[in-house]
């Protein structure tokens, strides 16, 4: 896996663990995709007992959406072409202001891939500033009309 | 030796004074608070803490792998805890003078008493890890050992089934700390932190029994009716409780183990 996608799972707080998933399944897509995958994203949410869930796994290419859901327990993984322009894109934020995540804030992203498929994001803490950084600098250059 | 038996914890603590020459009761609570906080300010400082504690995501992981469920509730912060005093001493009256079959000799290992109970009395620091099902208890308790293996620190495990209805696994991890004697020098005694294992279940029962299980403990045994047959009495209701609990507990891996 590439060295900027280890650091942004260990800047989140994952385990050892979940890294070694993670990149099985990196592995995986860089054999299914016929891109170079360039960003990585770990769709995270709070449970209502206060634990900390992971819960899929994103994989973004130039061209391609993949997403690794329940990527801890299950092989289920898909692969979809991205519209351009992109033409959906829904945030819900919750003590977030955009610049600098708390331990309080949560992001939760819906997005339009293509006509046919969408994606649910969800981020926490300070997986917020990623997921807006992922906004920001991919997904907001390919609404472009 | 006086063999007249203490009925009552303050009959007790005149028993610690006047047999043992203890000192004052004060004076041995504030000398008790203050080599506790210090056991638990050590450890909570210690490689061993800390790490455990960053562990608890790697073992929650490992589970969640082979299981596909979750290992642990909550966020998976610690918190080490201090017996309090009072606790502490109903623990040494039920060592010494309850449960002891020797009396009015020692009990097996020797009296507790200040100059030894930091090292006899096993829970002085504990800490709670709550899993969600049955199964976790005995995967945490093999993650623990294997851990205390690692940095190379004695422990010793008991999976509890007691006939009260308890169920826990406890694992103590002994630690070198150096502790203030009463005469506030130094010396370096051993310790064990108390590591327990219990499910979501057992945990919730055990906050709303807490109370009464520190009641009873501090009662000596009377009456001839076993609790199983004193259907009127809170112990009846309390005990199996727990044992039905730990009975739907095992039937709900049984259900998951069939979902596979």
């Amino acid at each position: 896996m590439k060295p900027e996608f280890v650091r942004y799972l260990e800047s989140i707080g994952t385990s050892q663990t979940l890294r070694e998933r993670a990149e099985t399944i990196f592995q995986f897509y860089r054999q299914l995709c016929p891109e170079e995958i360039v960003r990585l994203f770990a769709s995270d949410y709070i449970a209502r007992d206060g634990t900390r869930v992971f819960g899929a796994l994103w994989f973004l290419s130039e061209n391609y959406v993949m997403e690794a859901k329940d990527f801890m327990t299950k092989d289920d993984f898909d692969l979809a072409p991205i519209a351009k322009p992109l033409p959906y894109l829904r945030v819900q934020k919750e003590d977030y202001d955009f610049q600098k995540a708390t331990d309080k804030s949560r992001l939760h992203l819906i997005c339009g891939i293509n006509d046919k498929v969408g994606g649910e994001l969800k981020a926490s803490k300070e997986n917020c500033d990623f997921l807006r950084d992922l906004i920001r600098e991919y997904l907001l250059p390919r609404m472009k009309v | 030796m006086d063999a007249k038996k203490p009925q009552s914890t303050d009959e007790y603590c005149v028993w610690l004074t006047t047999e043992h020459g203890c000192g004052p009761m004060l004076r041995i609570r504030s000398y008790y608070e203050s080599v506790a906080q210090k056991i638990k300010s050590d450890i909570e400082k210690s490689a061993f803490w800390r790490d455990l504690t960053a562990n608890l995501r790697e073992y929650n992981d490992q589970y969640l792998i082979q299981t596909a469920f979750p290992l642990l509730m909550g966020d998976g912060t610690l918190e080490l805890l201090v017996k309090p005093f009072d606790s502490f001493l109903s623990k040494t009256l039920r060592k010494n003078v309850t449960q002891n079959s020797n009396w009015p000799n020692p009990p097996d290992g020797g009296w507790i008493l200040p100059e030894n109970w930091f090292s006899r009395i096993n829970d002085i620091v504990r800490t709670l890890f709550v899993v969600k099902y049955l199964d976790g208890v005995l995967f945490m308790v093999e993650k623990l050992k294997a851990y205390c293996g690692d940095c190379k620190i004695q422990c010793l495990d008991y999976l509890e089934a007691r006939e009260e209805g308890y169920y826990a696994a406890h694992v103590y991890a002994r630690q070198t700390v150096e502790i203030p004697r009463i005469t506030w020098d130094t010396e370096t005694a051993q310790v064990s932190v108390e590591l327990q294992i219990t499910t979501q279940l057992q945990e919730t029962i055990r906050r709303l029994l807490h109370k009464y299980y520190e009641q009873r403990r501090k009662q000596p045994t009377e009456g001839d009716m076993k609790w199983q047959w004193d259907f009127r009495n809170d112990e009846f209701a309390a005990n199996y409780l727990g044992h039905i609990l730990h009975y739907v507990e095992g039937m709900i891996m049984e259900i998951r183990e069939k979902q596979k």
